[in-house]
C-alpha cells in the first residue's frame, strides 16, 4: 500500500500540482503529461479524465496503484463531464444571467456564479479524493453515484431557468436597449423560430454562425440604405 | 489610458484570464457571462459588459467541452468583444452602439480564430516541458485577441471618417434603429440550441421538461407584474 509512504504535506502538493493537470494538454498525450507531473513519474502514457475528477484518480493511485486508474479515468471522465460541462456549468451560467438581469446595476451575478461553482468544484476535488483515498474502488464508486444523482437533481432545474429567462426576455422590452422596443421581441421571436428550425435540420447551423449572418445582413441593409 | 496602451493591455490580460480555460484551475473567471461583465464594470461600461457577457455565453452554452473537443472558443469571443468596444468607446465616444455592434462581430470571428489557435497549441504542447504549457497558453491568448484589437483600432477611424466604409452606416440616422435589434436577434438566436438540447433531446421526458419550461415562465410573468 503506496498510502503509508505518503506524508499530508506531499498529499497537499500533489492536489495542488492537478491544478496545472491541463498546462501541457495535447492531441497525442491529453493529459498524460499533467498525469506524470502530478505523480512524479517520467513515464508518459495518454491520459483523460475529468479535470475535477482527477483528484479522485490520484487519491486511488496512492491506494491502490497505477493499474486502477487506467481503468476508472474514462467513466470517471464520461460521466464528470456529463455532470459538470451539460449540467452544472450551464445551470449556474443561467443562474448568474438570471441575477444579472434582475439586478444590473450590481455584481450579484458574479458571486452567484463563482461561489457556488467553486464550491461544489473543490467539494469534489477534495471530497473526491478522500473517498478514494480511505476507500479505493469503493470510494470511485461512491463519487459516480454522487455525480448521477447531481445531473438528475439538476436536470429538471435547467428547462426551469431557460423558461425563466426566455419570458424574462419577452416581457421586459428594454432590456434590449432597443429604441424600438415594441420591435424588439419581435426581432427576438423570429430569430428564434428561425434559429430553431434551420437548427432541426442541420446541427451546421449553429446559433453563432445563425447570428453571424444575420448580423452580417442587417450592416449590408443599412448600408444599402 | 491611450487607446495602445489598452491594446497592449487588453492582450495581455487575454494571454492570463485564458489560462483560466484549461491550463490552470478552471475556476470560471474565464466564462464570457464573468469575464465581460467584469472588465465593463472596470472600466465604465457595465452595461454593455453585460450584453456581451450574456450573449456570448448564451450562443455557446451547449458547446461542451466534452473529451478535449476542439470547439469555437467563446472565452477568446468574450475577451475581444468587450475589449474591442471599450477601445473603439474611448476613441470615438457617442452612444456606444454601432461600435457594440462592430465588437461582437469582430468577436464571432475571434471565436473562430481562438479554436484554430488552441488547435497549434494542442499540437505545440506535444513537445514542451509540462510547466512551459502556462507559457503557451499565455501567449496563445495574447496572440489571438492582439490582432482583433488592431482591427478594432483601425476601425474606429473609418467610423469617425464621414468618407470611410462605415460612414453611411454611422450618419445615416436610421442606422441607430437597424443595428439596435441586433442584441433581440442574438439572443433570439441563442435560445434555440437551448431549447433543442434541454428540452426536445431531453434525456428524461420531452413533455416534464416543457412542462418545466413553462413553469419558469409562469414565475417569470409573476415576477414581472410585482415589479409593476
Amino acid at each position: 500500500m503506496l498510502s503509508k509512504k505518503i506524508g499530508r504535506g506531499q498529499i497537499a502538493l500533489g492536489l495542488f500540482k492537478s491544478l496545472f493537470l491541463q498546462a501541457s494538454f495535447s492531441y497525442q498525450w491529453r493529459q498524460g503529461k499533467g498525469l506524470g507531473f502530478v505523480l512524479r513519474s517520467p513515464r508518459l502514457r495518454e491520459f483523460n479524465t475529468n479535470p475535477y475528477l482527477f483528484p479522485t484518480i490520484f487519491g486511488l493511485w496512492l491506494k491502490e496503484g497505477v493499474e486502477k486508474i487506467e481503468n476508472y479515468s474514462q467513466i470517471l471522465g464520461a460521466i464528470g463531464d456529463d455532470f459538470f460541462w451539460r449540467r452544472a456549468l450551464p445551470f449556474f451560467s443561467l443562474l448568474a444571467i438570471l441575477f444579472f438581469l434582475l439586478s444590473p446595476s450590481s455584481l450579484l451575478g458574479v458571486l452567484i456564479f463563482l461561489i457556488p461553482y467553486n464550491c461544489l468544484t473543490f467539494f469534489t476535488r477534495l471530497w473526491g479524493f478522500r473517498l478514494s483515498y480511505n476507500e479505493g474502488e469503493a470510494g470511485v464508486l461512491r463519487m459516480l453515484r454522487f455525480l448521477k444523482t447531481g445531473s438528475r437533481i439538476l436536470e429538471p432545474l435547467i428547462p426551469i431557468v431557460i423558461g425563466f429567462l426566455f419570458f424574462f426576455f419577452l416581457l421586459n422590452k428594454n432590456i434590449f436597449l432597443s429604441p424600438v422596443p415594441d420591435l424588439s421581441w419581435l426581432f427576438f421571436t423570429l430569430a428564434f423560430i428561425g434559429s430553431l428550425v434551420l437548427y432541426q435540420l442541420s446541427p451546421i447551423f449553429t446559433a453563432a454562425r445563425i447570428f453571424f449572418c444575420l448580423l452580417i445582413l442587417l450592416i449590408f441593409l443599412v448600408i444599402l440604405r | 489610458m491611450t487607446a495602445e496602451q489598452l491594446i497592449l493591455f487588453f492582450s495581455l490580460a487575454s494571454g492570463f484570464l485564458i489560462l483560466d480555460k484549461f491550463a490552470f484551475g478552471q475556476f470560471g473567471l474565464s466564462s464570457p457571462i464573468i469575464l465581460a461583465p467584469l472588465l465593463g464594470f472596470l472600466f465604465g461600461e457595465p452595461a454593455a459588459g453585460l450584453r456581451i457577457g450574456i450573449l456570448f455565453q448564451l450562443l455557446f452554452l451547449v458547446n461542451y467541452p466534452l473529451g478535449g473537443k476542439d470547439l469555437p472558443d467563446k472565452e477568446i469571443g468574450a475577451l475581444s468583444a468587450i475589449s474591442s468596444f471599450i477601445i473603439l468607446k474611448r476613441m470615438s465616444g457617442g452612444v456606444g452602439v454601432t461600435q457594440l455592434a462592430i465588437a461582437c462581430l469582430f468577436a464571432l470571428l475571434a471565436t473562430v480564430f481562438g479554436r484554430e489557435t488552441e488547435k497549434v497549441l494542442k499540437r505545440v504542447n506535444k513537445d514542451i516541458p509540462h510547466l512551459f504549457g502556462l507559457l503557451t497558453s499565455f501567449g496563445r491568448g495574447f496572440i489571438t485577441t492582439l490582432p482583433f484589437l488592431i482591427l478594432a483600432y483601425f476601425t474606429n477611424s473609418l467610423i469617425d471618417d464621414r468618407r470611410g466604409l462605415f460612414a453611411v452606416w454611422t450618419f445615416v440616422p436610421l442606422h441607430q434603429r437597424l443595428v439596435q435589434f441586433f442584441i433581440p436577434l442574438g439572443l433570439g438566436c441563442a435560445f434555440s440550441p437551448l431549447f433543442s438540447h434541454y428540452l426536445l433531446k431531453s434525456t428524461a421526458n420531452r413533455w416534464q421538461a416543457f412542462g418545466l419550461f413553462l413553469l419558469g415562465g409562469l414565475l417569470a410573468a409573476i415576477l414581472c407584474f410585482l415589479r409593476r
